[in-house]
């Protein structure tokens, strides 16, 4: 596991680019409301390329973007869900079958079974953000989960 | 003409039978209700549109004491919305149009939003703001199916940030209604929070630096849980944050207005955050200061997402003869209101 402190919200650049290059079909987010994991993610479509304003899926649960060469970008969140099925029923397997980029945001939420998604042609990276003693530090550590 | 509408772009399942703007029945699956169908459901049984459309399409047929014979049209929303939750209520729409032989009207659900606030004194171009869970927009009307938006949300959507702001205290969902009665007993200058886009408003709304603050600030005050909240605490802060939120809104909303060089004279406000009181005071104010005439859906049933505003912008559309394609009707879940084609 990496862990890294950053002060501002520049630095985030950074650590898309160090998460991008552990090649991650999944990027799971972890953190608490408010600690960055739109803005992150917002930075992680930046960074593959992605031209659209990313906003919040909180509502809609799901939003795909699409980038130069065929790039699929999914956003999830599963801050409304209740059951994995919910993950499920919004064609997750599908996204995964497609070689898109998935960002999950409170993949926490269902840690155990995304978890488990982990294979060996599917990377997951799972990042997780946590607030500082400062007002913009974060605390963000990133790791591959093997299967 | 009477028409039968079908909305499910997200959580709700509804359906109306309106003719022209009048609202012979309209339905929907709320908590009002489920007592009625069998007690509350859990929330992917409540997303499960397939289980009780037909109940509510009924229902609502019904209610609305119309035989299918006298119907014109079923229309249906397109979206924008949930890709899954929008299929059903398309298939279901493109069958009943089907085995009735009536045409079908595809809606745009950010039109139906705008229209329903539509009465007749109303002048074009006028602005329409859409304010909900799903969307945060200041959209000019230049007239029926004729629309441009001027701002809208870069992160969390207005009712968003409420429901996040109401957790944060720990207030049940929707946090929003809580929010606002909390808020009622509260000191809104207690705590200080952070404007959003402060002098920058303009073309884009931005919540998620405020709901950062604000989780800053609550869980500076005592570390979870919040039980630990004296009740003054909780109301103050909740009105406090509630006032940041509709301040940024109503700031980003008067710039709007401004910049259309006092050419516009009407205001049309739909979507579930136009259900809170302290808001539509805040905007009366504006309205005050910009000469505005406000306008709001006839109830407050009809701010929610519900059927009987698809309904009523089907009426226009088909008063206009125009119909959709049952063959080529489909679901389009990021459709912008500045994308329909009259």
């Amino acid at each position: 596991m990496i862990s890294t402190q950053i002060y501002k919200q520049s630095e985030l650049a950074n650590v898309a680019k160090k998460v991008l290059l552990m090649r991650p079909n999944i990027i799971a987010l972890e953190g608490p409301m408010g600690a960055g994991k739109t803005t992150l993610t917002k930075v992680l479509a930046r960074t593959l390329g992605i031209k659209e304003e990313i906003v919040s899926p909180t509502f809609v649960l799901h939003r795909p973007y699409s980038g130069k060469n065929g790039i699929t970008f999914n956003h999830i969140d599963c801050w409304r869900m209740e059951k994995f099925g919910e993950l499920q029923h919004i064609g997750l397997q599908k996204m995964i079958g497609e070689k898109s980029t998935i960002v999950i945001e409170w993949a926490d939420r269902f840690e155990k079974e995304i978890k488990r998604l982990s294979k060996k042609e599917i990377k997951l990276v799972w990042v997780k953000i946590e607030y500082g003693e400062k007002k913009n530090e974060r605390r963000i550590s990133y790791e591959d989960i093997g299967y | 003409m009477k028409i039968l509408a079908i909305e499910t772009s997200c959580d709700e399942t509804a359906a109306a039978v309106t003719e022209g703007t009048e609202i012979l029945s309209s339905v929907k699956w709320t908590q009002e209700i489920h007592n009625q169908y069998g007690g509350v459901v859990p929330a992917l049984a409540k997303r499960a549109h397939e289980e009780r459309i037909e109940e509510i399409i009924n229902d609502a047929l019904k209610r609305s004491e119309t035989s299918v014979q006298r119907l014109g049209a079923v229309a249906v929303t397109v979206g924008p919305g949930l890709a899954i939750a929008l299929e059903v209520g398309i298939k279901w729409a493109r069958k009943l149009a089907a085995d009735w032989h009536k045409p079908l009207i595809g809606i745009n659900h950010i039109e139906g939003h705008i229209l329903s606030a539509l009465k007749k004194e109303v002048t074009f171009p006028c602005q329409a703001l859409v304010i909900s869970g799903g969307h945060t927009q200041v959209i000019r009307v230049d007239g029926i199916g004729k629309y441009e938006i001027l701002a809208q949300s870069l992160d969390d959507d207005i009712g968003e940030a409420l429901d996040k702001g109401a957790r944060m205290l720990g207030l049940p969902y929707p946090g929003g209604p809580a929010l606002e009665k909390l808020a009622a007993q509260g000191d809104p200058i207690k705590y200080k929070l952070p404007l959003p886009m402060a002098g920058r408003e303009g073309r884009a709304f931005s919540y998620s630096g405020l709901k950062t603050a604000f989780y800053r600030l609550v869980t500076q005050l005592h570390s979870y849980p919040v039980a630990q909240f004296e009740p003054q605490e909780i109301s103050d802060l909740a009105a406090g944050y509630q006032a940041m939120v509709f301040r940024h809104l109503v700031r980003t909303l008067k710039v709007n207005v401004q910049n259309s060089m006092f050419n516009v004279h009407d205001l049309l406000v739909g979507g579930g955050v136009a259900a809170n009181m302290k808001l539509r005071d805040e905007i009366k104010k504006l309205s005050n200061e910009v000469s505005l005439n406000v306008h709001y859906p006839a109830n407050l049933m009809l701010c929610t997402d519900n059927a009987a505003m698809i309904g009523v912008a089907a009426g226009f559309k088909a008063k206009r003869g125009e119909f959709t394609d049952p063959e080529r009707i489909d679901r389009l879940p990021r459709w912008r209101v500045d994308e329909i084609s009259s």
